[in-house]
């Protein structure tokens, strides 16, 4: 019954504090997820006493110290009036279901008398069947178990002389309505992004892939916080041991809270020191969608919008979702522009350092002149300088980034505009590092992917040093020995650098740049999915097409 | 989940001996050969080749008829224990005193083209250390790494060797045996480019890893024919370009082909430098595959467990050993005396080692014949 509540009400809603009939539609939406779980048996399980008052005490003195649990004190009309309370928590449940469709439905209700008259023994399942029409109502025998239902919004109706209660789906809180991801936005695609609740998240999957096997399995993370983790993937495609394995290191987090999946994502990651991320993480319910059905596994964490995926390679951190909307020769041009991109932000500044240090002979004729002249009268020597502006350049991003939006944008226009042109007209720096250092922040905004800029970013200053002391071949250097290091990181036993590193000639139709989609017949090799095909026709080939075969 | 033991496939296995055959030492090839066998040079890489040829075949013949095992282990079988540890050692030798003349041709290389006026402590210590490091991880990246440097340094390579072409001049290969008879002092002087031919073998190393043995004699044969072919093709450009007299005076002839090639580009005014680069990349590769099996071969001689701590133990013998090549003439010697080592290692070890397996399994009745 539960399962086929779905997405019901899929209107967008703006912001929304309160209790509103959106906040209703949450709590439908928002089930419970740990239900099957129910609470850990760790726990001591007292059970319900016939007592109300006793069972009452015993909740109060668990949960009852705080303000925000209310206590509902009822007296349902029978011939021997009997007393109930209705626990839940003030803002988590809704007010509108408890009035409506709980308190509501126990005043009123003839038939419940008869009921009552027939079979006293059995009132709480009669009440559970046939009065409240609530979507999931579940009948608790131990007073522990109802602890974590009620802190998680839902309503528990405690019986005087019954060693029943009940538990409603009662759930309902303000939250955030579905809206385009603003850190990876399309111009061509669904614009529709993951929000903070976790099931209207699976919900987003789930319209997509209409497939009886994809899993949807939540785990539950945080001693505390007791969030909702689910792993969403094909069963018949994603790689077993892949899945196995992200159950496996999520089982042995042992924390607190969990705030947000980045907290998962540092704990789960292959290599705990690692430079590059090795999870990839995004607000884009397309982007998970299109991974599950390449085979990976998709973890979305409740309240945060942020999904991880895993595995990934290096790679695919530099794909953008658009890539795929596009048409090729677009997708292809943009994929081309990206690496190129992510090479010039890597080794930009360290090769002007190099070349002009070391050997200058390499640069022509005319961009030599040009690059002398330039620095002519700079008081700084070249290194410095280089650094001196990656570091401004930092700086004056990060300050944009602090301040609230329109503010933002003059301390970039103040810090990138005026002030390096002041210090070219002042003479401190000359044009042509200004140049470099300004065309390698470009570059690095083009990476779609926050975390591999950051690492990319922070590569770029022992780089230019090297290059200070060792040229041209302290940079060869530094890349072997920037490639035997990433070469050696796995995500979840894919290696990083796949498909090149190793070689998967399949996959490569599918990285610095993108072929048709008739031409991609199989998903990526480098996952190692159980069902590579992804088409079954086998498409033609251009030459094919040519000869009209 | 990362996976415990790792498997090659043939294609790895041919870029491994590409990888460790390809090195400092084939920019210097051209002159070397030029020096013994004047224009015909090129036919003397050829004739080489097949020994070669066929001695891998030998080699990864072995690898069928003991699978799973090393030549630590097998020659030991094979041979007893005393002389199969001392065959063991032998190898390994090889392998290890490959290293510091790498090195010290890496670090000449630096020197001449893009790093002038740095001092050679300065560069070989820089390489070693990242050699070390990259020597500390597992096989498996480090067969990865291979297979990406070593695909560009041939691409690379083959793209000079093709622009060279442009300036090919037919007559300069004529006579093609100018020579009236092999002067073996010379050819002793030259005995290093040998080594340019022996990176198979590593396979006596790898047969525990290799997937399939039965394929493992043609990948070994592909492999070693590649490199022939392109060391012939490299040469004949050479020669063609620049006539037997002047290589035989040059001491790069690689890094002169590269340069007579060039043509200016927009960004960079030298183009040679992208070979150097490369290059640097084929020595890189070369030194830690050596690196890697002298310690694996090592650790499996005296049975350790991890390698890593071997990699760093080993590291200022090695070093150390480096710095004695002060000059050309020094590492010259040290390449012709390895070159002995690497026959051995390459032709008549594995050439012996085939004999007894056959004598054993001939006489047969002792049973112990190694298949298993």
């Amino acid at each position: 019954m539960k399962k086929r509540r779905g997405f019901r009400q899929p209107k967008p809603v703006s912001r929304t504090r309160g209790q509103g009939k959106t906040g209703q539609g949450a709590g439908q939406v928002a089930r419970t997820c740990a239900r099957e779980k129910g609470m850990s048996p760790a726990q001591e399980n007292a059970g319900l006493s016939p007592d109300l008052q006793e069972n009452v005490e015993y909740l109060k003195e668990k949960i009852g110290r705080s303000d925000d649990v209310v206590f509902r004190e009822y007296t349902l009309e029978l011939p021997d009036p009997v007393a109930i309370v209705v626990v839940f928590v003030d803002g988590l449940a809704s007010k509108e279901i408890i009035n409506e469709y709980i308190l509501q439905s126990l005043t009123f209700k003839g038939e419940l008398k008869s009921e009552w008259t027939r079979d006293k023994k059995n009132l709480v399942r009669h009440i559970k069947d046939k009065v409240l029409n609530i979507n999931e109502v579940r009948v608790l025998s131990s007073l522990d178990e109802l602890i974590t239902p009620i802190l998680s919004g839902e309503a528990a109706i405690l019986f005087d002389g019954y060693e029943e209660a009940l538990v409603c789906n009662t759930r309902g809180w303000a939250y955030r309505s579905i809206d385009e991801p603003e850190t990876e936005a399309v111009i061509r695609g669904p614009r529709v992004g993951f929000t903070e609740t976790l099931r209207f998240n699976t919900a987003q999957v789930r319209r997509w892939i209409r497939d009886p096997d994809l899993r949807v399995k939540v785990v539950r993370v945080g001693r505390r916080t007791k969030s909702d983790v689910a792993l969403v993937y094909l069963e018949s495609v994603a790689n077993p041991q892949v899945v196995e394995e992200v159950e496996r290191r999520l089982g042995k987090i042992d924390i607190d809270g969990v705030m947000e999946s980045s907290i998962l994502q540092e704990m789960i990651e292959d290599r705990k020191l690692s430079l590059f991320p090795t999870i990839q993480s995004t607000e884009r319910a397309d982007r998970v969608v299109a991974a599950v059905l390449e085979g990976k596994v998709g973890i979305i964490t409740d309240n945060t919008p942020f999904a991880l995926i895993v595995p990934v390679t290096f790679w695919e951190f530099y794909y953008a979702a658009e890539d795929y909307y596009h048409r090729w020769p677009m997708a292809f041009l943009l994929r081309l522009v990206r690496f190129s991109s992510f090479f010039f932000s890597l080794y930009l500044p360290s090769l002007y350092v190099a070349l002009s240090f070391y050997n200058p002979e390499l640069i022509p004729f005319p961009l030599a002149v040009q690059l002398a002249g330039s620095r002519e009268g700079v008081p700084f020597p070249l290194f410095l300088e280089v650094l001196l502006m990656e570091l401004a350049i930092e700086i004056i991003r990060e300050a944009s980034a602090r301040l609230p939006g329109p503010l933002g944008q003059t301390i970039g226009i103040v810090g990138g505009f005026i002030l390096g042109d002041a210090a070219v007209r002042a003479g401190l720096i000359s044009p042509l590092t200004t140049v470099v250092v300004a065309l390698t922040a470009i570059c690095s905004f083009t990476s779609p992917n926050f975390g591999v800029a950051i690492s990319i970013r922070i590569l770029r200053f022992p780089l230019v040093i090297v290059a200070l002391v060792g040229g041209l071949y302290g940079l060869a250097l530094a890349t072997f020995a920037l490639l035997v290091y990433t070469a050696g990181i796995r995500s979840f036993g894919v290696p990083f650098l796949s498909p090149f590193v190793p070689l998967q000639p399949e996959d490569i139709k599918d990285s610095l740049g993108r072929v048709p989609f008739w031409a991609m017949l199989n998903r990526p090799r480098s996952y190692k999915p159980l069902d590579t095909k992804r088409q079954k026709t086998k498409a033609r080939h251009w030459w094919e097409r040519l000869l009209g075969r | 989940m990362s996976k415990t033991t790792m498997f090659l496939s043939s294609r790895q296995i041919i870029l491994l001996i590409l990888g460790l055959s390809i090195g400092g030492g084939n920019l210097l090839l051209p002159g070397r050969v030029a020096r013994v066998f004047g224009t015909g040079g090129w036919i003397l890489v050829l004739a080489a080749g097949l020994i070669f040829i066929f001695a891998a075949w030998i080699c990864a013949c072995l690898g069928r008829i003991f699978p799973g095992e090393t030549v630590v282990e097998f020659s030991r079988r094979l041979l007893g224990r005393p002389l199969g540890f001392l065959t063991g050692l032998v190898v390994v030798l090889f392998f290890l005193l490959y290293i510091p003349v790498e090195i010290r041709i890496l670090q000449e290389l630096v020197n001449i083209s893009i790093l002038r006026r740095a001092p050679s402590w300065f560069v070989s210590s820089t390489f070693f250390l990242v050699l070390a490091y990259a020597t500390a991880t597992d096989f498996e990246t480090l067969a990865q790494v291979n297979e990406v440097l070593i695909e560009i340094t041939l691409i690379v390579g083959l793209m000079v060797t093709l622009f060279g072409w442009r300036f090919f001049d037919p007559s300069h290969l004529q006579p093609v045996f100018s020579v009236e008879e092999m002067n073996l002092a010379k050819f002793w002087e030259e005995a290093g480019m040998i080594l340019g031919f022996t990176g198979y073998p590593l396979l006596l190393l790898v047969f525990p890893f290799v997937r399939r043995h039965r394929s493992l004699p043609r990948a070994a044969v592909f492999a070693v024919t590649l490199v022939v072919l392109t060391y012939a093709f490299f040469t004949i450009t050479t020669l063609g370009v620049f006539g037997w007299n002047e290589v035989a005076g040059q001491a790069w002839p690689g890094l002169e082909l590269a340069k007579a090639v060039n043509f200016e580009v927009v960004i960079l005014e030298r183009l040679d430098m992208i070979l150097i680069v490369s290059w640097l990349g084929a020595i890189f590769t070369t030194c830690f595959l050596a690196y890697h099996f002298a310690v694996s071969g090592l650790s499996r001689l005296f049975n350790l467990r991890s390698h890593s701590p071997l990699v760093w133990g080993l590291a200022p013998v090695i070093y150390y050993l480096s710095t004695i090549l002060t000059n050309y003439f020094a590492w010259n010697k040290w390449l012709s005396y390895l070159s002995v080592l690497a026959v051995f290692v390459g032709v008549v070890l594995p050439v012996f080692l085939l004999f007894v397996a056959g004598l054993r399994r001939w006489l047969g009745s002792s049973g112990d014949t190694g298949e298993d």
